[in-house]
């Protein structure tokens, strides 16, 4: 296995790059590993965002125009921290037992095992066919573009996927002196730590840090996250990754990166819209429980954080208007498409719950998410309630675009849902150990 | 563990594999400087089409598309892309209306082989 050591450099450097781009949104120093984590994502999903409107002001150099603002943030950055003093740190002790030391150790492990992999792993199909060659695109083109390949039709459905992942792969390209498609891996093994790092902060702010310890070895665990599509470049471990991180900061009271996060989850996977709504939905059933009577009051007061989803969403669906790319996988939504899809609920509804029990790929996961999702809901604090009915019906809402696809439909939910359930994985791994913490009590 | 089997006895250490680059280079070779390809396939070759256009990708342009090819739709390609060379992929590879072509061999551990060539004018 050859380490392509300049390449995982320049990956960790734009990763700076991007939390400097986050310091600046989120208006904060961040003085510890988790706050900084948390500004990689939030800059990574500005920029991201960003690449669309900078696409059409300035076309065949959104790129480097971004290439700019990473720069301009990190010296902003840097010059705050020379001229104010340093910020204190947060949080009290950080000993930590032997136990969860331990199991923290085994999730490094984990991750030494998807770099080796990672490093070593062809692409896989999307991985190579549409996240790389977007991003060999980018690179060529210097912009988003309503094109594909030349002479292509059928892949100019790829056009509107977002631009996350292309993008940081187009920016390494620039920054090593020219793309190449097998150089590109180490922004994987930076989003898997990304993950990780996410997954411990979610359940350190709200359990002990051996159960926070125990919960990151489990999503390191998870093989869809951490083997064959993880490692062949495919879009939906780094998914994972935001959604982490918006399920630290749903379980950090307060936390400002919040909105950015939710935003972001936009700018990765098509999906990620409809995780996005969900995440909203979550919120604003927290702010209902927290409190009914001051729930207008509470929506009028975190109007700032609403307009920034706003802004990021409506960025996302101005760029899949703009690039004018028809969908033919999904049917439109018309009578006879919704008598179908009413016909097929039934037999959805037992392909995707046989995926949820596939032993192999998911171990006990998922039913043991569904009985500490249970316990929370009956059990848990308003937080814990939220993110434990949002999670669950993001599972059952992710199952709903398979009663309007055109391909097979046993095809189709095979070889996607699993994928989709990837991706929501930090949340349910965060809601089986809090509903865990919860029946001990 | 299949993972590590695939990664660490089948994987190469490039998505290109030495068969592939050789292939790519005659053909790259005997191609003038921004000629346009046309890359005929049959579905069970889409892997390596789309190998194949992104390797040339932006020095040449590759029309990709899969057999049967309608004599319609290859002439119009031809005329919107000034298409003078083709290469094909397949068990037996279809013939777009080559003048002459090369057999450059199979595809890296598959029966289908590559054909290219100058195509009638």
């Amino acid at each position: 296995m050859t380490v392509p050591w300049l390449e995982l450099g320049i990956s960790v450097a734009l990763a700076a790059g991007f939390a400097c781009v986050g310091e600046i949104v989120l208006r904060r120093r961040s003085s510890e590993l988790a706050s900084w984590n948390e500004s990689f994502l939030a800059g990574m999903g500005v920029g991201a965002a960003a690449l669309f409107p900078l696409s059409l002001i300035l076309p065949g150099r959104a790129v480097l125009a971004t290439v700019a603002l990473l720069l301009l943030a990190s010296v902003g950055v840097v010059a705050r921290r020379l001229v104010l003093r340093p910020a204190a740190l947060r949080g009290g002790s950080r000993t930590l037992d032997t136990e969860t030391r331990l199991v923290l150790g085994l999730a490094a492990l984990v991750a030494l095992c998807f770099a080796a992999l990672n490093f070593r792993y062809n692409y896989a199909w999307d991985g190579f066919q549409i996240w790389a060659s977007k991003a060999q695109l980018l690179s060529v083109r210097g912009s988003l573009t309503r094109d594909w390949y030349p002479g292509d039709v059928y892949e100019l459905r790829h056009v509107p996927y977002p631009p996350l992942v292309p993008l940081y792969e187009a920016l390494l390209g620039l920054l090593r002196g020219g793309f190449d498609f097998d150089r590109l891996k180490p922004i994987f093994l930076v989003f898997f730590l990304s993950m990780l790092v996410s997954m411990f902060s979610a359940l350190r702010a709200t359990s002990s840090p051996r159960l926070a310890a125990v919960g990151t070895l489990m999503l390191a665990l998870v093989p869809s996250l951490s083997t064959r599509w993880a490692a062949g470049a495919y879009a939906d471990m780094p998914q994972a990754a935001m959604l982490a991180g918006v399920v630290a900061a749903c379980l950090s009271p307060g936390d400002r990166a919040l909105p950015w996060l939710i935003g972001g989850l936009t700018a990765v996977k098509a999906e990620g819209t409809v995780l996005a709504a969900l995440a909203c939905a979550g919120i604003f059933l927290f702010w209902l429980l927290e409190g009914p009577r001051v729930f207008p009051a509470r929506v009028r007061r975190e109007a700032g954080s609403i307009a920034i989803v706003a802004c990021l969403v409506g960025l996302r669906l101005a760029y899949v208007r703009w690039s004018r790319a028809a969908d033919e996988v999904y049917g439109s939504f018309d009578t006879a498409h919704l008598r179908t899809a009413i016909g097929r609920i039934l037999h959805v509804g037992r392909l995707c719950a046989v995926e949820l029990v596939h032993f192999p790929r998911w171990g006990l996961l998922w039913p043991a998410f569904l009985a500490a999702a249970i316990v929370l809901i009956v059990h848990g604090t308003a937080r814990e309630k939220s993110v434990a009915i949002a999670t669950s019906m993001a599972a059952t809402v992710l199952a709903v675009p398979f009663l309007f696809t055109t391909w097979p439909l046993e095809l189709h939910v095979a070889q996607a849902y699993y994928r989709l359930l990837a991706q929501l994985a930090p949340a349910a791994v965060a809601v089986t150990v809090l509903g865990y913490a919860r029946a001990r009590l | 563990m299949a993972d590590l089997r695939v990664a660490f006895r089948d994987a190469g250490p490039s998505v290109f594999t030495p068969l592939d680059r050789k292939q790519m280079g005659a053909v790259r070779a005997a191609l003038p400087a921004g000629a346009s390809l046309l890359l005929v396939a049959t579905t069970d070759d889409a892997w390596h089409a789309r190998l194949w256009q992104r390797a040339f990708y932006p020095e040449h342009t590759v029309i990709v598309r899969y057999a049967p090819l309608r004599a319609d739709e290859l002439k119009r390609l031809r005329d919107q892309y000034a298409i003078h060379h083709a290469v094909s992929l397949g068990v037996t590879p279809a013939d777009p209306g080559f003048r002459s072509h090369e057999d450059l061999g199979t595809l890296p551990g598959l029966p289908a082989r590559v054909w290219f060539g100058e195509l009638e004018p």
